[in-house]
């Protein structure tokens, strides 16, 4: 257990390790737009097989038409369903497929600058998966545990959201100024705690998953004014992502073929940067923890 | 001197000296002034109740002598959970805790003393009755058999007392903590049809259980009430305020409300009063100071609708109109209609792009002509007053705010009020549950609102389209100018539009409405028409042997190619409506044809060297009754970059979910 680079340093490394490794980014954002593709493909034959001879499908191009869809749903929405529940199982897919790429995601990233990447890659993919996935599991439950807290602090507040109990309805957005912020920088620390236990769960090859969530929660208490502000800093580097992709997006009006192709292409950068992003994040870890 | 003529010289004394307030007061009365009232009413915040007096003159409308009366006792509604109210409300929230049914705390409205103007006390003849059907766990209707009967276009007077334990505000009255909202909270007059009026056979009392889904029907008059309340209290009220009168702890509203066919107030130590004006109309929005950010969405809201009523109806004619926003644990008294005063709810951070708290006020306001002035029976006909106002609400919406009712800069999401309408009234659970003419009452399988507020509104959009915009409006004008400050049948509506449309488009066109609205109003029946297919046969010469030719003829080209090109259209629905339908051929060239929408198929013929390339039905969208608008035409070049952005939409929303769940992994 190290910890000696600064935050600053963790970082640069992070960035390092992830533009040298920025193949993974693409095989994540390669999954995604394979599954979507798969999912979305059946809603577009749906689209034109029901819709696409009728003159109404023209005015589609201008954005959301509350009377199309409208008339869709009521009309051929039972063809929906069948679509619905193959893009639920996609994503069901994709969650399992995340899960498989983290393990040699963080693998390469343990192993860098070490040679034969790919080859290391689906191994530890292969290696690691079953662990992984009890890892994600079990965070599942700790996130939905801070998270239930949460909303339970929030109806405490709120009195239930009853009408009859408040007062005024303000406290039910206002109490959300504090309480989201407070949720975002309280959760950020379970994620931060899996983010270390999947290194630790790599570095150590444990057999039994709770030696790495152990190890990972010694590491982050002992570091704790290290690791803490470089996870903070993550989130803040996402926020500025979302915030750059909404001012993008905003510059331009969609109304022709190219501008749907431009749209599409921003959404994709976008896409790819998240996952660049997340390898940015586990590789600053890395960092930190090395 | 009789208590009539007491109450006469009062009012006419109280007109003389009772300073400038009184000069809002209509020199020519509006209406026929058949039940007014005259009330001291004592309000109790702590115990909930309110005690009164009321003196009730009534003039018999008619040739027939009446020999008793039928009150509404509304809060009764809540004396016990198997009246109407209760029974019939499954899907209303219950406001009763255990603790208020452990202490039997219970609603109600009781009349403790009544006696006529010779002195008889009635009291011992009350009774409650059910004129609906056969609950007589129902106690809303009260039956007063008379000593004196009232003889024909007589005035007769009654002096009742009478005391109510004021619900929790459940749906429309009661009260919410320091929140009182009074509707439909004294004992009132039914209202009373000789033979031949609307759908009276024999003269009769016109007095219905208090259902929950349906409002009122009620009689014009004048109503003269002072209203005790602890000073603290912010007073508003239908009509205008005579006078106020401070007495130590409490204060004395005056309040006089001329030809309106009821009586709301409300009373709240926290409300703020906003004055504002609208031509001679005094407007009063009583609002919580949480709220006032949103005070300019009502006021503008209301003046919008006002200056629409001004040029396309008649002016609104009352000096003054009261607007409440309620508290948020009043919510459930908001989005009310009642003579002069409506509420309108709004949130503090509702987004400029969610029109709810204009479109409530548009709406309520608009009830001041349909229900209102225009006071038709909402128990009985309830489209005449919700349909109508939800057709108008729509085109004031989508008129003064272009942007929609919902906006959002994501896919430019508009929607307009007038497509919104449309689409809840189709997703309703079953749209042919019953039909508009149906009691309010009846609908017991869901979709009232969708058919009383969603189809009428639809279909009075869909008789616009089928007579025109101007000719619709001179429709709306006959319809009011015959039938203001009187009681409107659908019957009334429909001899009044059959009459405007033959006098002005003739006796085909009266015809073709007369079925329109026979459909609409009686039948349960759907309304679908679809293009089925374009075919475009080139027309190849004759060749091989034939009668008339010795000689076999081999010729297979001509000069340019001749095609027979056919629309073939299909009436899906049991609904039939005149149709318009656009065919584009590959050149240009466009044919409008019109079908008279009768036969389950039709089909337009063409020779010619170009093609179809596309059939559209109703073209103009006249016709939103229409359940599927998308296979109202069909093209053989479809362009479908629309379809493309919508797919990549949907691609991009999966990616999204699929990265955001990365997070968790």
């Amino acid at each position: 257990m190290a910890a000696n680079p600064s935050v600053l340093a963790a970082l640069k490394q992070g960035f390092s390790v992830a533009l040298g490794q920025g193949w993974i980014t693409v095989v994540f954002w390669g999954a995604s737009l394979l599954l979507a593709l798969l999912a979305a493909l059946p809603f577009r034959s749906l689209l034109v097989g029901e819709a696409g001879r009728s003159l109404m499908v023209k005015d589609l191009v201008k954005g959301f038409d509350y009377t199309f869809l409208n008339d869709f749903m009521q009309n051929y929405g039972v063809g929906f369903t069948p679509v619905l529940n193959q893009s639920l199982l996609l994503l069901a897919l994709q969650y399992i497929l995340l899960v498989f790429f983290v393990g040699g995601m963080v693998k390469v990233l343990w192993e860098h600058p070490a040679a034969n990447h790919r080859a290391m890659f689906w191994s530890g993919s292969a290696r690691y998966f079953w662990r992984m996935l009890r890892l994600s599991l079990f965070f599942l439950l700790v996130h939905l545990l801070v998270l239930a807290v949460f909303g339970f602090i929030y109806l405490q507040v709120t009195k239930g959201l009853s009408p009859r109990a408040l007062d005024s309805e303000g406290i039910i957005t206002s109490s959300l100024r504090w309480l989201v912020p407070l949720y975002v920088l309280v959760a950020a620390i379970p994620m931060m705690w899996q983010d270390y236990a999947k290194v630790y769960l790599v570095k150590n090859d444990h057999r039994f998953i709770w030696s790495s969530v152990g190890e990972g929660a010694r590491f982050i208490i002992n570091y704790f004014t290290k690791a803490y502000p470089l996870y903070l800093v993550n989130i803040s580097m996402l926020l500025l992502l979302f915030g750059g992709n909404y001012f993008l997006t905003s510059l331009f009006e969609i109304s022709s073929l190219s501008t749907i192709i431009a749209a599409f292409l921003l959404s994709q950068l976008f896409v790819l940067a998240r996952y660049g992003l997340k390898m940015v994040n586990q590789g600053c870890i890395i960092g930190l923890i090395k | 001197m009789n208590i009539r003529k007491v109450f006469i010289v009062g009012v006419f004394l109280c007109w003389v000296l009772g300073g400038q307030a009184w000069g809002q007061s209509f020199a020519t009365p509006l209406s026929p002034r058949t039940a007014s009232y005259e009330m001291e009413v004592y309000l109790d915040v702590e115990a909930k109740q309110v005690n009164a007096r009321q003196t009730l003159v009534f003039i018999n409308p008619s040739a027939d002598t009446i020999r008793n009366m039928r009150f509404h006792m509304y809060y009764n509604a809540w004396k016990n959970n198997k009246t109407d109210f209760f029974t019939e409300s499954g899907r209303i929230p219950r406001t009763k805790d255990q603790e208020e049914i452990e202490q039997c705390i219970w609603s109600w409205v009781e009349v403790t003393k009544v006696v006529d103007a010779q002195g008889n006390d009635l009291s011992e003849g009350m009774r409650y009755v059910q004129p609906d059907n056969d609950n007589t766990n129902d106690d809303t209707v009260l039956d007063l058999p008379l000593e004196v009967p009232v003889l024909p276009y007589e005035t007769y007077t009654l002096e009742m007392e009478w005391e109510s334990q004021i619900p929790p505000l459940m749906i429309r009255t009661g009260y919410s903590k320091d929140y009182f909202f009074m509707v439909q909270w004294f004992p009132k007059l039914g209202v009373y049809e000789a033979a031949g009026t609307r759908f009276a056979k024999e003269g009769q009392w016109n007095c219905h259980q208090y259902h929950p889904a349906t409002e009122y029907f009620g009689e014009f008059g004048v109503y003269d009430v002072k209203l005790n309340v602890p000073k603290d209290h912010v007073v508003g009220a239908s009509g205008f305020l005579v006078d106020k009168k401070e007495e130590g702890e409490r204060a004395i509203h005056h309040y006089l409300a001329e030809d309106v066919i009821d009586f709301a107030w409300t009373a709240h130590p926290g409300f703020v009063e906003v004055k504002d004006q609208w031509r001679d109309t005094e407007i009063t929005l009583l609002i919580r100071p949480e709220h006032q950010c949103n005070q300019h969405r009502f006021l503008e809201a209301a003046k919008h609708t006002l200056d629409f009523f001004a040029d396309y109806l008649a002016p609104y004619p009352y000096p003054t109109l009261t607007i409440v926003s309620p508290p948020f644990y009043g919510l459930n008294s908001g989005a009310m209609e009642y003579p002069t005063l409506i509420t309108a709810p709004t949130l503090c951070n509702l987004p400029a792009g969610i029109k709810t708290t204009e479109t409530l006020v548009i709406h309520e306001l608009t009830h001041q002509y349909f229900m209102q002035m225009l006071a038709t029976n909402e128990q009985e006909e309830p489209w005449l007053d919700e349909g109508f106002t939800s057709y108008f609400e729509a085109k004031i919406l989508d008129k003064y705010y272009p942007e929609g009712t919902l906006s959002w800069p994501y896919m430019s999401m508009h929607v307009g009020s007038e497509e919104l309408r449309r689409g809840r009234f189709l997703a309703a659970d079953n749209i042919k549950v019953n039909p508009l003419s149906d009691f309010g009452w009846h609908f017991e399988h869901g979709s009232y609102a969708q058919i009383v507020y969603g189809k009428a509104a639809v279909g009075l959009r869909t008789l616009e389209g089928l007579v025109g915009e101007e000719l619709m409006q001179k429709i709306m004008q006959r319809y009011f100018e015959q039938w203001k400050f009187k009681h409107p049948s659908r019957q009334a509506f429909i001899d009044e539009t059959l009459a405007v449309v033959g006098e002005v488009a003739g006796e085909d066109k009266r015809k073709e409405i007369a079925a329109f609205l026979e459909q609409l109003i009686y039948g349960t029946v759907a309304c679908d028409y679809s293009v089925h297919d374009i075919v475009n046969k080139e027309i190849s010469a004759a060749v091989g042997f034939f009668e008339n030719t010795e000689d076999c003829e081999k010729e297979m080209m001509q000069e340019g190619t001749l095609y027979e090109s056919q629309a073939i259209v299909f009436r899906n629905g049991e609904f039939t409506v005149p149709q318009e339908v656009k065919i584009v051929f590959d050149n240009g060239e466009e044919k409008w044809e019109q079908w008279d929408g009768q036969d389950r198929s039709k089909d337009w013929i063409y020779l010619g060297p170009n093609k179809i390339i596309s059939v559209e039905i109703d073209p103009n969208g006249k016709i939103p009754l229409d359940t599927n608008l998308i296979n109202n035409s069909l093209t053989l070049e479809p362009e479908q970059t629309g379809i493309l952005r919508y797919f990549t939409a949907v691609l991009t929303w999966l990616q999204a979910t699929m990265v955001s769940m990365a997070t968790l992994v």
